[in-house]
């Protein structure tokens, strides 16, 4: 199962691969384009090139060496580009065929659509191999496939064939006669090295990248965000052929026009090679579209991005096989917010236990509810059950809770699997959406042990809030340090406060809760936390003048982030609901490139490129700082501080003066 | 967040590069955005026993994006002071959709807290000649739609799917 990226109200880099993304050219060139439907933003035209970076040997008077290469000219109908190469080699069509001396050769694409913008990549042509693979680098999609010919001394030989790469990861198939079958998704470093031996060895360079194929089968999806009316929050299921087409859904939406469970009957998407793909479901009330980013075949960042609605959440690919009640069996944490019957934001996190019939029996649960700002701690009065059992089709079966301080709350939940579940809320009042974790059948002091990395969203009296930082537990009952940095809406940021000296235990003793005191200066807040197995815990505030809910992360890594990351960013800015998703690669020790896709507040601004952009490395915490900046005319830039979970998720916080959101980071390849 | 408040959101700007040119401009020039490493600087906190009640005529209107407390900003002119009123944040919370013009009488229930260094009423019901807006509750916690749920079903077309 993929890690969970997000939860409640509430994403990356990485190396030196084979994937760059780089564009350049001057200003200006405006152009609306891409995006699913409504209110465009200020977008302009760029160009990206895969094949990124790559080394291949020099070509021989009867073995050329060559490079197929492919370029996106985004934010524009004219896909056209103009190919050169500086340095030697030539170019017949999108073919490079390297020069037959070794040195480096600037490969350079230019949109025909729009002559300022270009994108360009460095080829180091370096001594020639026993065996020649032709092609001898190549972009190839997810699923795709490629025959490779392996040529010695001009001639075309048997050669044996092998796939090398990282370690346990899938790359692909490679046949006896040379024909290789690309993965779903890009593997770890994003290439996959083709070798070819036949008295002596050639190798060839394939980076892969996202395609239609790395959408498909069954996901459950849900989001949450704001529409028109207000508040929205959807969960539900789609199925993907891998090919463009959404064959069939189902979603359960609470919106303030209604709460409905809606068919989805079709739809269409299109994945881009850095895995940011758009959607459209077809229901029978309306087109629905969303930016979704990939992080593999397995799991998606997604943001609505329609002009009357906006919000964030995941795609998670489903297990079917384990859409039944029995599969929901045993202990549960879970995370949930939304907003009360006035419209204030309310969270609950808590944690019960379901047997195999779907019961969950009162006195084996626990809860924290924090309805604006009215807490109740503790609660164990929390009972209830599936009421509605699993449809084995779809994953989706309704649940209610009944306790004292929320009274009875109803919900569709929709299986990822045994270990997962996204639910909604059915009630027109309040209305609260998020995600239950498999939970380990006890709690203890050792539970909280280590650094864990954690980000909080809310509101506050200004508005928007946000926070994260990362705690250091001792296993035994005490925080003994760490970091923690707000954004009160905003306006005031306070930035790298040090966490004081301060304590937790499970309280009550033998349940599943565990209450966190998080101190910094004179001011202490309380949390309730929940351990999931997956390393994950949902926590909430216990604080009356802030209701924020959000997840820690066990941290097991303080490196600085090097690859290519999924983004998603959610909260306020002054005009309303911000959602962001994008891409972004690491292009040295501090620089950044790639593209986000923003809905800011219904004005919606697809393949913004990130320019100048840059990270700084990390403290002991993990801790490090994030600008981005996209280029004109959608000139924005957004100052985060980042928190390493390991070397496959960070979180994000953003701590300047236009927005108050989180976000996380995961690893693509 | 329909087309028609995406045009009241035009509106709202040009309105405030209107804004700019006059008087409540000596307001927006005292807003504060303050990036801090002092734990020690508390958030602006809501004690209901602590309620003003104010009355006046609306002579300006702000959407603060940056620089201070983001959000909707009423200057309301009382007898004797011009008040920073604070509504809030969200595309309901706009002069548009809640039918608010400079020069209409308006009555606020809040608290006052400095945002930075200025005093700000940070409005928990605000009173205008047709209609009643609870924008915080009594913790002072902001309201994310003005509407009850369910409310506008009849009003409008499902929208997208949704």
């Amino acid at each position: 199962m993929g890690r969970p990226v997000r939860l409640l109200a509430c994403a990356i880099f990485v190396a030196a691969t084979g994937v760059f993304l780089a564009a350049c050219g001057g200003g200006g060139g405006g152009n609306n384009g891409g995006g699913g439907g409504g209110g465009g933003g200020a977008t302009t035209v760029s160009v990206a090139i895969f094949p990124g970076n790559a080394t291949i040997p020099v070509s021989s008077a009867n073995t050329p060496a060559t490079i197929v290469f492919t370029a996106v000219v985004y934010n524009s109908a004219n896909q056209a580009v103009n190919w050169a190469a500086m340095g030697g080699g030539s170019f017949a069509g999108n073919v490079f065929t390297a020069p037959t001396s070794p040195g480096n050769v600037t490969i350079t694409a230019t949109s025909q659509a729009d002559s300022s913008k270009s994108a360009s990549v460095t080829i180091t042509v370096a001594a020639a191999q026993a065996i020649t693979i032709t092609p001898t680098a190549i972009a190839i999609p997810a699923g795709g496939s490629q025959q490779f010919t392996a040529t010695a001394n001009g001639n075309v030989v048997a050669a044996t064939w092998a796939l090398a790469g990282a370690a346990g990861a899938d790359l692909g198939l490679i046949s006896a006669t040379g024909m290789y079958t690309a993965p779903a998704s890009p593997p770890p470093h994003g290439t996959v090295s083709i070798v070819a031996t036949f008295a002596g060895q050639g190798i060839a360079s394939v980076t892969i990248v996202f395609s239609n194929a790395s959408l498909s089968h069954q996901y459950t999806f849900a989001y949450s965000g704001q529409e028109s009316g207000g508040f929205q929050a959807v969960a539900g299921t789609f199925t993907a052929d891998g090919a463009g087409n959404i064959l069939t859904g189902l979603e359960d939406v609470n919106s303030a026009e209604a709460v409905s469970t809606v068919q989805i009957t079709g739809g269409t998407y299109t994945v881009g090679p850095d895995g940011r793909a758009q959607v459209q479901f077809v229901t029978k009330s309306g087109n629905v579209n969303f930016e979704m980013t990939l992080v593999s075949n397995r799991q998606a960042l997604i943001i609505r991005f329609d002009a009357m609605a906006s919000g964030s959440g995941t795609a998670e690919l489903a297990t079917p096989a384990e859409f039944s009640n029995s599969a929901i069996s045993g202990f549960y944490s879970f995370g949930i917010s939304g907003v009360d019957k006035n419209g204030v934001t309310e969270s609950i996190a808590g944690n019960f236990f379901s047997d195999a019939t779907g019961t969950f029996p009162l006195n084996s649960a626990v809860q924290d509810v924090n309805d604006g700002g009215t807490v109740t701690q503790a609660d164990t009065t929390l009972f209830g059950n599936i009421v509605e059992s699993v449809d084995p089709l779809t994953g989706r079966g309704t649940l209610s809770f009944t306790s004292t301080p929320a009274g009875t709350l109803n919900f569709a939940f929709y299986v990822v699997d045994d270990t997962h579940f996204k639910l909604v809320e059915t009630d027109a009042a309040p209305v609260l959406a998020g995600d239950g974790f498999k939970a380990p059948s006890s709690i203890t002091a050792l539970s909280l042990n280590g650094k864990f990395a954690f980000t909080l969203g809310g509101t506050m009296t200004l508005g928007p809030f946000a926070a994260g930082g990362v705690f250091t537990s001792n296993g035994t009952g005490s925080i003994t340090g760490g970091v923690e940095d707000v954004n009160q809406a905003a306006q005031s940021i306070h930035l790298q406060q040090t966490l004081q000296s301060s304590s937790y235990s499970v309280n009550p003793a033998n349940s599943h809760r565990i209450l966190l005191t998080l101190t910094v200066g004179n001011s202490s807040i309380e949390y309730g936390v929940y351990p999931a197995a997956n390393g994950t815990a949902p926590m909430i505030s216990l604080a009356a003048e802030t209701a924020h809910s959000g997840l820690a992360f066990q941290q097991s890594s303080q490196n600085a982030p090097q690859g290519n990351f999924a983004l998603n960013l959610t909260g306020f800015a002054g005009r309303g609901e911000q959602d962001i998703n994008g891409t972004i690669a690491t292009t040295g020790t501090t620089t950044l490139a790639g593209y986000l896709d923003l809905n800011d507040n219904g004005t919606l601004n697809p393949n913004l490129l990130l320019t100048s952009s840059t990270f700084t490395s990390t403290d002991i915490n993990g801790r490090g700082t994030i600008s981005l900046q996209t280029t004109p005319p959608s000139s924005i830039t957004l100052l985060f501080v980042y928190y390493i979970v390991d070397s496959s998720s960070v979180l994000i916080l953003e701590v300047d003066s236009t927005r108050a959101t989180v976000g996380t980071m995961p690893n693509q390849f | 967040m329909s087309a028609k408040l995406a045009r009241s959101l035009f509106l709202i700007a040009s309105g405030l590069a209107f804004l700019m040119a006059g008087p409540a401009n000596a307001q927006s020039n005292g807003r504060a955005f303050a990036i801090s490493m002092d734990p020690s600087v508390p958030a602006p906190s809501y004690d209901i026993s602590k309620e003003i009640r104010i009355q006046g005529a609306v002579s300006g209107i702000e959407e603060v994006d940056s620089g201070g407390a983001i959000g909707l900003h009423l200057q309301v002119q009382t007898s004797g002071e011009l008040v920073d009123v604070h509504l809030g944040v969200g595309p309901a919370i706009s002069k548009d959709s809640m039918g608010i013009a400079e020069g209409q009488p308006v009555s606020v229930i809040g608290v006052m807290a400095k945002v930075g260094e200025n005093p700000v009423l940070l409005a928990r019901i605000l009173t205008t000649p047709s209609r009643i807006f609870i924008l915080r509750n009594e913790h002072g916690l902001p309201v994310r739609s003005l509407l009850p749920r369910g409310s506008i079903a009849s009003e409008k077309q499902s929208k997208g799917g949704q």
